[in-house]
């Protein structure tokens, strides 16, 4: 198989991974992880766009992508902190304050 | 040899994948993850894009991952008895979705590979790029000349996040 074809393939692969950590999983942290890997799929995409069609953009997108990834953790990891000191737990089946 | 090594690389980034996702232990998930960032990284120094490979293994692979790991060891995840169970409901309607979601994504990339009209090619080649001065050197030319206004919009949104962080990691804000 060509390269450019695996690596579509492989991103669309982990797109799909990330969703289901996110939808399986009850520990936010690995919800969280999960995003992570959905953003990595999309940057893999990007540069292999970037590669194929001989263009630079695809490659300075996945540089904002980085960037947006990096506030992106550190705020959601902020918020896991607060969770844990309010619930004593992270898992998204301990916190039903809003649960009707 | 280079298509080799991507197509090996490949693989075990998609093998590593499956211990993100289904790894009972956090610190499991949280090294596969790493492994997974770094394998990418290998990916895209092979296929060429040597700055964005540096950043995603100082920058992923190094910083964000660490976070991660930090919180890991920070909140005590010993409790394993609420993660999810084969036999639930949800968890194939998790399955479901993805692989229907796969479906899409794969119709769309076969579509995109099938498809005879393709956009014209851009002008950076392989060899323009090294004309030029390498990967990093028409990044650059390009970050700082065309988009050097997303670049200051991205230092500022950096600067609100980390002060968002700030305010939400205080135990009290007066």
């Amino acid at each position: 198989m060509e390269t450019g074809n695996v690596l579509h393939l492989l991103s669309a692969y982990l797109f799909c991974l990330g969703l289901l950590a996110l939808l399986l999983r009850r520990n936010t942290l690995i919800m969280l992880m999960g995003i992570e890997l959905m953003l990595n799929a999309v940057n893999l995409s990007f540069v292999t766009f970037s590669r194929e069609l001989n263009q630079l953009n695809g490659q300075l997108q996945v540089f904002f992508v980085i960037t947006l990834a990096a506030a992106e953790s550190a705020i959601g990891l902020s918020i896991l902190v607060n969770i844990y000191r309010n619930f004593g737990s992270i898992k998204t089946d301990r916190t039903t304050s809003l649960r009707g | 040899m280079g298509e080799a090594v991507v197509h090996v690389l490949a693989a075990l980034a998609a093998f590593l994948g499956l211990f993100v996702v289904f790894a009972r232990n956090p610190f499991t998930c949280a090294f596969a993850l790493v492994g997974l960032m770094v394998c990418l990284g290998g990916i895209y120094g092979l296929i060429g894009a040597h700055f964005v490979a540096a950043l995603q293994v100082i920058v992923y692979a190094g910083a964000i991952m660490v976070l991660f790991v930090f919180a890991i060891m920070l909140m005590n995840l010993n409790e394993e008895e609420s993660e999810y169970s084969w036999g639930h409901w949800r968890t194939y309607a998790a399955l479901l979705l993805s692989a229907a979601v796969f479906l899409i994504l794969g119709s769309g990339v076969n579509a995109w590979l099938s498809d005879t009209r393709k956009p014209s090619s851009g002008v950076w080649t392989f060899d323009h790029v090294r004309e030029v001065g390498g990967n990093v050197v028409a990044l650059s030319g390009q970050l700082f000349s065309k988009d050097y206004i997303q670049f200051e919009i991205i230092s500022l949104l950096l600067l609100v996040a980390s002060v968002a962080a700030l305010i939400l990691a205080k135990r009290k804000v007066d």
